[in-house]
C-alpha cells in the first residue's frame, strides 16, 4: 500500500463528520437501551437437540443448495448436514465477532471518534450476546468450526484502516443478516434456530446503520486525501473480502461432517457452481449496491459472482 | 510442470504439488518483480499478497496435501514466501528460516 502522511486538518475533518452523525448515533443509542437484552435470561436452553429430527438451517441457503452434490431434502442425510451448516454459519459469527469486538475496543474513546463512543458500548455488548448465542449452540449441541483466518499485525496508515475496518464489518454483517432475516421466519426450522437468528438480527438492524454512516463519513473525509494507488488498494482489499466472507460459507469441515469423500473438492465444486453465483450475487446486492453507489467500489469484485 | 519451472533459485523439489503452489501463488500475486516469482520472493512484506489471500491459500494448501492445516498455530512468517509455504505445508526442503509467529506484518486491517 502506498505510504500515507494524513493532512493536518484530518483528524479535525473526521470530528466534523463523526459529529454529523450524532442524530443517527443518538437514536441507535437509544433503542439498543431500549431493547436490551439478557442473553442469559433470554433463551432457554434444551437439554438436547435432534438433528435429524429437526431443521436447523434453511435447505435453500446451505452452501450445496442447487449444486450436483446438494443432498435431496428426502434424504435421511439432509437435515444432519443443514444442521452442521447452522453450526458453521454460526461459528463463522463466532470468529467474525472476535476482531470485530477487538477492533470497536481499540477504537473506543479515540478523540476523533469520541462521539460514537457510547453507541460503541452497545454495539460491542451487542456483539458479545450475540457470541453467547452462537457459542452455546455450537458448545452445547454441534461443534465451533475453526476459521482459517490468520491475524496478522496491523501496520496501515490508520485512516485506511478506519475505514477498511467499518467497511469489512458492514460487509460481514449485511451478509449474515440476510441469512438471519430469512430463517427468524422459516417455519420449518427449530424453535431455537430461529430465536438465535431473530435476535441477531433484532440487534444487527440497528448494526447495518451505523456501518453504513459511519463507512461514509469515513468514505467523505479521507478518499480526497489518498492518491490513486491508494484508492485503488482500499478497492482491491474490498474486493477480497467479498470472497474471504463468503469463502468460509464453504466449510470442507462440514462436508467431512456430512460424510463427503474429497470435501475439498466439494468445496471447490460448490463454489464455482452457477446456482452459487447467483446465490451470492443475491445475497450481496444490498451491500455491493450501497459499496458502488457511495463510490467506495467502482466495479463488482472479482471471481465472487 | 517443473522441469520448466522459471524459478533461478530451483531450490525446490520438483513436484507437482509446488508446482500448483506457484501457478496459485502467480495468479494472485501484485506487481511481481520483472524475474517473476521466485522462492525467496518476500510475498507479505513485499506486498505481492495480503492476510486476505491466506484464507484461501489455506485452503488451496489443505486441498493439495489432504489435510487439515491447524490454523491457530499460525502466523505472518509461515506464509513469508514459497520456499517457506512448500517447506511448512508440502513437506519439501526445509526453508531457510523457521516458521511460526513471523512478523513479516500486514496491513490489511482489523475486521479479519
Amino acid at each position: 500500500m502506498a505510504e500515507l502522511t494524513p493532512p493536518a486538518d484530518a483528524a479535525a475533518r473526521l470530528r466534523k463528520s463523526i459529529s454529523a452523525m450524532a442524530g443517527t448515533v443518538g437514536r441507535l443509542t437509544e433503542q439498543s437501551r431500549a431493547r436490551y437484552r439478557n442473553p442469559y435470561e433470554a433463551v432457554t436452553w434444551p437439554d438436547a437437540v435432534d438433528p435429524e429430527q429437526d431443521w436447523f438451517f434453511t435447505p435453500e441457503l446451505t452452501s450445496l443448495h442447487g449444486t450436483r452434490h446438494e443432498i435431496p431434502a428426502d434424504d435421511p442425510r439432509a437435515r444432519r448436514y443443514a444442521f452442521q451448516e447452522a453450526a458453521n454459519f454460526f461459528s463463522l459469527n463466532i470468529h467474525g465477532e472476535k476482531s470485530l469486538m477487538a477492533g470497536l475496543a481499540s477504537r473506543m474513546y479515540r478523540s476523533d471518534l469520541m462521539e460514537v463512543s457510547d453507541y460503541l458500548h452497545h454495539f460491542l455488548d451487542e456483539e458479545n450476546k450475540h457470541s453467547v448465542y452462537f457459542g452455546g449452540f455450537c458448545r452445547r449441541y454441534a461443534k465451533v468450526y475453526r476459521s482459517r483466518h490468520v491475524p496478522f499485525a496491523e501496520t496501515a496508515d490508520r485512516s485506511v484502516s478506519d475505514l477498511l475496518f467499518f467497511s469489512k464489518v458492514l460487509l460481514f454483517e449485511e451478509h449474515a443478516d440476510r441469512y438471519n432475516v430469512l430463517q427468524a421466519k422459516d417455519g420449518r426450522l427449530h424453535e431455537l434456530s430461529r430465536f438465535i437468528n431473530e435476535a441477531h438480527h433484532a440487534d444487527e438492524s440497528r448494526h447495518l446503520v451505523f456501518n453504513r454512516t459511519i463507512v461514509q463519513a469515513l468514505w467523505e473525509t479521507h478518499a480526497p486525501d489518498w492518491d490513486a494507488a491508494a484508492l485503488a488498494d482500499v478497492r482491491t482489499r474490498l474486493g477480497l473480502f467479498f470472497g474471504t466472507t463468503w469463502r468460509e460459507y464453504y466449510n470442507p469441515d462440514v462436508y467431512a461432517d456430512a460424510g463427503f469423500d474429497d470435501p475439498w473438492e466439494v468445496a471447490e465444486d460448490a463454489w464455482a457452481d452457477p446456482a452459487q453465483r447467483a446465490h451470492r450475487r443475491a445475497i450481496s446486492a444490498r451491500c455491493l449496491r450501497f459499496f458502488l453507489t457511495a463510490g467506495i467500489l467502482e466495479q463488482e469484485p472479482e471471481n465472487v459472482f | 510442470m517443473s522441469s520448466e519451472s522459471p524459478d533461478p533459485l530451483g531450490q525446490l523439489r520438483d513436484s507437482e504439488p509446488i508446482a500448483q503452489l506457484r501457478a496459485w501463488v502467480s495468479a494472485r500475486a501484485s506487481d511481481l518483480p520483472p524475474g517473476g516469482l521466485t522462492e525467496d520472493l518476500p510475498l507479505l512484506a513485499g506486498r505481492h499478497l495480503t492476510s486476505l489471500h491466506i484464507p484461501e491459500l489455506i485452503l488451496f494448501l489443505e486441498r493439495l496435501r489432504r489435510q487439515p492445516i491447524d490454523v491457530e498455530v499460525l502466523g505472518a512468517g509461515d506464509f513469508r514466501d514459497v520456499a517457506t509455504i512448500a517447506a511448512r505445508f508440502l513437506d519439501t526442503l526445509p526453508a531457510r528460516t523457521g516458521s511460526g509467529t513471523g512478523s513479516d506484518g500486514d496491513e490489511s486491517g482489523d475486521a479479519r
